[in-house]
């Protein structure tokens, strides 16, 4: 045995048992968990709570005072409120016409991917680089490019005589949201792609070779061993994507705002305009409250109809 | 020079429908020097005693004592113990010689000197050209290798390993059994060998300690446990293939020698001590496969049988006989000129019958010629 | 469907799915089965690959251009003079490359302005999730700490939390306690949307680490602590990485968040400040735009490009900025 005492330089004896101290389970505790427990409570339970709080009262952002109005403000938005409504409905088709592209196109350009290619390493980089371009980056781009006097699209569907002459894009109130869910959906394809990659990257090949064998055709190769095994991966995307597009704030004020005649005035911009336009703080927590449990419902009743495999339930 | 004296060992885990006991009372001393092996099922609580000696668990009650100095709330980095795990646990982002170096590393020994020890310890175990490698990449008789070199530099007061060898194939396996016993006489040091493999139990050790639902059915030197197994447990859970149990009744009983008949075939043998039958009791008669010769002729031999199944095992042969009371084991020569269907007699070695009680499983009595020396029950 | 009946022996059919191939396989032979082999199966298994490839290469460019042709317009469009960036028939390359957007856009706006606190912003993010996502994520899978999947769940469910929405509670809670206006309160508010993923991908990574690296170093000697550095750590790396990318992705093209906390000019970060400075009164400065959107779009360039296997293996559990 070596003689630790001995050998060991009093900073060594110093440093060995600062890590004694910090090895204690009250320490390893204070440092992993607590900082984090302390962090969501300060900033993800202490708002949602303080919001829920809010949402019973008259705020406005220049006054201090806090004036109890109990559940006028729910029974306002949910019983006199037609605009409410609307723009609930406005993201929803939002969100169906998102997840749509999202997953069609998403699943199709993994599908792409998982062959192999030259150059594949670049067109994987391509093909996952929107996924970190801001949003707000897009949406600008997107104004310059989509602009109805020179931009390049208008005037590359004009030569190539798709269309007669140019258009403003975000101008017609019947096709504005879409037109902003398609531009979203440059960005965000890329989740489902990366997800469904994954997942087809970890289905054994063996399992190919044997309807191969079996003699199952490439079409029956997709339908049953791809597809069941995308079923779970899938299932989640729809839901995360779901909930996110509802949400979408970014993308659309910076194209439409509220859009030609409200017709992009979904419910969050609403939301955000009762808070910051007409200031009326409880008003907006009240909207937020609402959303929050309409769309929890919404994914519990989505969760629980589907029945998941094991495998796509949280942890 | 450095002993293990566990007492009362108990280790209980609340899982959710109450308590789980995972070791239940265990007495266990270990010599220095000795290599001891703890086996049984899997779920018998042997790796949660090797755990608990390694200070990796906190035993519920019952103390663990090096040299008779009580270190049960020692932590596992002061109880100077090396360990072997079952995934050999070699550190990914670490080359092999820093794997190796780590335990020095921790202990604050300098630089070229724990490289020096390193490169010394992985010459010992022949993997010194391996140093600068990374355990990924190498093979998994390798991996052992590098694993065991990095318990050996930590010059421990005991070797703890928790079913190393499980994951290597037959022959890598014969081959590391070796190593790890080379190291073992090498170095001196009690080694706790903890397996699920009976065979590798027998083979390795001094002792051998079975497990059985927490509890230990037996201690033992590996001839004792097979000769002379404490139950039917241990008799069924050593040796392979297992023993074939008939039933035989106690026909007289005179001071220690008693006479049991199994279909109508009679055995003389001697009672063990403190075990008590009467004639007319039903007992367990347990015939080892290795102590029956399989005969040609149906009626020369105790019983007779038609052969189902021959499987050649190297140079010998498993067969199962359609027997007295359903399925029976045999071994014999691979080259023995039997066909399946065959009728065929069975020879039965008397000196190497064991009876056991038929409700609590005790061993009663042996066959009266004893070939083997006795040893200690515990 | 399938018509390679002549591979099947009986009963084959039976064991798949779907609608199984109504011929008479008894008295079936291979010449019967000539007129129902499509045009497909007459080509030579060459061909037949040639013309599969070519479909598929045709995809992956046309994907790959749909993609990169819009970054690249942004990219080059930023280097043309006033002139060529609003006209009708731009030329594909600059014909004059200039950088006169750049000089205006860091010596006379207040981008830089922005460019600050984005930057402060992003590094106090940066630091604050990840720190505590790898903290929070080892401490949640190696110590038994009571309520802890219940902790997990909840975490994970806020995740669900639209930034919107989190962003109207936090600015009546920020400007009751002064925090409107400050890096601070922006660095909590976009950590808040990024902790709860890492923290989650943190705590599904050191699920995967193998607890036994860590006893075995104590066994060695090390104190927990030690194991921890000195093992679990750098093993984390990868995830780690990952984990800093994606708040980095978050933090540096937040926008919401920053559009509601932040209101003074002054603390307005690229994005808002882009559209603030560049987009005011109905007359677009595109140079300016297209100048801040390049230098915007720089670090997500250069992740794509050496970070992709760590960034990848974040976005795959789900995380979107």
């Amino acid at each position: 045995m070596i003689d630790v005492e001995t050998v060991m330089p009093i900073s060594r004896a110093r440093r060995d048992r600062l890590y004694e101290f910090l090895s204690q389970r009250r320490m390893m505790i204070g440092f992993t968990v607590l900082p984090v427990v302390l962090l969501f409570t300060l900033i993800l339970a202490f708002p949602i709570l303080w919001a829920v709080a809010a949402s019973f009262h008259d705020i406005h952002a220049f006054d201090p005072e806090w004036h109890w109005v109990g559940l006028e403000n729910y029974v306002h938005y949910l019983f006199d409120d037609r605009v409410f409504w609307h723009s609930l409905w406005l993201s929803a088709s939002f969100a169906a016409v998102s997840v749509a592209i999202h997953v069609v196109v998403g699943t199709a350009v993994a599908l792409l991917l998982n062959h192999t290619f030259p150059f594949k390493k670049f067109v994987s980089a391509v093909l996952f680089l929107p996924f970190l371009i801001p949003t707000a980056i897009l949406g600008f781009g997107i104004t310059y490019m989509m602009n109805s006097t020179f931009g390049i699209v208008n005037w590359t569907l004009v030569d190539l005589g798709i269309m007669e002459t140019t258009r403003g894009w975000f101008g017609n109130p019947d096709t504005a949201l879409y037109v902003v869910a398609a531009v979203n959906s440059w960005k965000f394809y890329a989740l489902v792609t990366i997800m469904v990659y994954a997942r087809l990257q970890s289905i054994p090949s063996e399992h190919y070779e044997t309807a191969k064998i079996m003699g199952a055709n490439a079409w029956e190769r997709f339908r049953d061993i791809t597809l069941p095994n995308l079923k779970g991966v899938l299932f989640l995307v729809v839901l995360l994507d779901t909930i996110w597009m509802f949400f979408k704030f970014d993308i659309i004020w910076i194209l439409t705002g509220e859009g030609p005649s409200y017709s992009t005035r979904i419910s969050v911009i609403y939301a955000y305009q009762v808070a910051f336009q007409r200031t009326a703080l409880g008003d907006a927590a009240a909207i937020s409250v609402l959303l929050f449990v309409i769309v929890g419902a919404g994914a519990l009743t989505y969760f629980y109809v589907l029945e998941p495999a094991e495998e796509v339930r949280a942890e | 020079m450095s002993s293990i004296t566990i007492t009362d060992l108990r280790k209980e885990y609340s899982v959710k429908a109450g308590t789980e006991v995972a070791v239940d009372g265990i007495d266990l001393a270990i010599e220095s020097g000795e290599f001891i092996s703890i086996v049984g099922p899997s779920g018998c609580g042997k790796t949660t005693t090797l755990r608990c000696i390694a200070g990796l668990e906190i035993p519920t009650s019952g103390t663990i004592a090096f040299d008779g100095v009580d270190v049960t709330e020692v932590p596992a980095n002061k109880r100077d113990l090396a360990m072997m795990f079952q995934d050999i646990a070699l550190y990914p982002h670490m080359t092999v010689r820093q794997n190796i170096a780590y335990p020095l590393k921790i202990a604050g020994i300098d630089k070229e000197t724990r490289h020096e020890t390193a490169r010394e310890a992985a010459e010992v175990m022949q993997i010194g050209d391996l140093l600068d490698k990374h355990p990924g990449e190498l093979s998994g008789g390798q991996q052992q290798r590098a694993g065991l070199a990095r318990t050996i530099v930590q010059d421990p007061i005991a070797f703890l390993m928790d079913e190393p060898l499980s994951d290597l194939d037959a022959q890598l396996k014969i081959e590391m059994r070796r190593e790890i016993q080379r190291v073992h006489k090498r170095l001196g040091k009690a080694t706790i060998y903890v397996t699920h493999d009976q065979e590798e139990a027998l083979t390795m050790s001094d002792r051998v300690v079975v497990l059985n639902d927490g509890r230990i059915e037996q201690i033992g030197a590996p001839e004792a446990v097979y000769n002379r197994p404490a139950n039917a447990f241990v008799a069924t859970f050593v040796g392979n293939p297992s023993i074939n149990y008939l039933e035989g009744t106690v026909d007289s009983a005179r001071g220690d020698s008693i006479d049991v008949s199994v279909h109508g075939r009679r055995f003389a043998m001697d009672l063990e001590p403190d075990a008590r039958v009467s004639p007319g009791d039903t007992v367990a008669v347990g015939i080892r496969p290795q102590h029956v010769e399989v005969v040609a002729d149906p009626d020369t031999g105790h019983f007779g049988g038609v052969l189902s199944l021959f499987e050649p095992v190297d140079d010998r042969a498993h067969t199962t006989v359609d027997g007295p009371e359903g399925e029976f084991r045999a071994v014999t020569d691979a080259n023995a000129p039997f066909d399946e269907g065959d009728e065929i007699g069975l020879v039965v070695d008397e000196g190497k019958v064991l009876l056991f009680d038929d409700d609590t499983g005790e061993l009663l009595a042996r066959a009266a010629t004893p070939d083997d020396p006795v040893s200690q029950r515990p | 469907m399938s018509h390679e009946v002549d591979r099947e022996g009986p009963g084959h059919g039976a064991d798949r799915e779907g609608p199984s191939h109504e011929v008479d396989r008894e008295e079936a032979t291979i010449m019967d089965y000539r007129g129902s082999i499509p045009v497909w199966r007459h080509l030579r298994y060459r061909h037949r690959r040639l013309i599969r490839r070519s479909i598929l290469y045709v995809g992956i460019a046309f994907v790959t251009l749909l993609i990169l042709l819009p970054v690249l317009w942004m990219l080059t469009s930023a280097v043309r003079p006033v002139g060529d960036v609003i006209t009708r028939n731009p030329s594909l390359v600059p014909s004059t490359v200039t950088v006169e957007h750049f000089a205006d856009l860091f010596f006379d706006s207040r981008f830089p302005i922005y460019l600050r606190n984005t930057v402060i912003v992003t590094a106090g993010v940066v630091l604050l999730s990840t720190t505590c996502a790898t903290l929070g994520g080892y401490g949640l899978t190696r110590i038994d700490v009571p309520y802890k999947r219940t902790f997990a769940r909840g975490v994970l469910f806020t995740y669900m939390f639209p930034p919107i929405l989190l962003a109207i509670p936090m600015y009546i809670l920020w400007s009751n306690i002064g925090m409107i206006n400050t890096h601070l309160g922006l660095i909590l508010a976009i950590t808040a949307r990024v902790l709860p993923f890492s923290l989650w991908l943190m705590w599904k990574f050191f699920l995967n680490v193998p607890y036994s690296l860590e006893e075995s170093a104590q066994m060695a000697g090390a104190t927990r602590f030690q194991a921890f550095k000195d093992i679990a750590l750098p093993i984390a790396k990868p995830g780690i990485i990952a984990v800093a990318i994606l708040a980095f992705a978050f933090a540096w093209g937040d926008y919401t968040m920053a559009l509601v906390l932040m209101t003074d000019l002054d603390m307005f970060v690229i994005t808002t400040g882009i559209e603030a400075s560049f987009f005011a009164g109905g007359q677009i400065d595109w140079g300016l735009v297209l100048a801040g959107c390049a230098v915007a779009l720089i670090p997500p360039l250069l992740f794509v490009y050496f970070l992709q296997k760590y960034y990848v293996h974040g976005m795959s559990a789900g995380g979107a900025p």
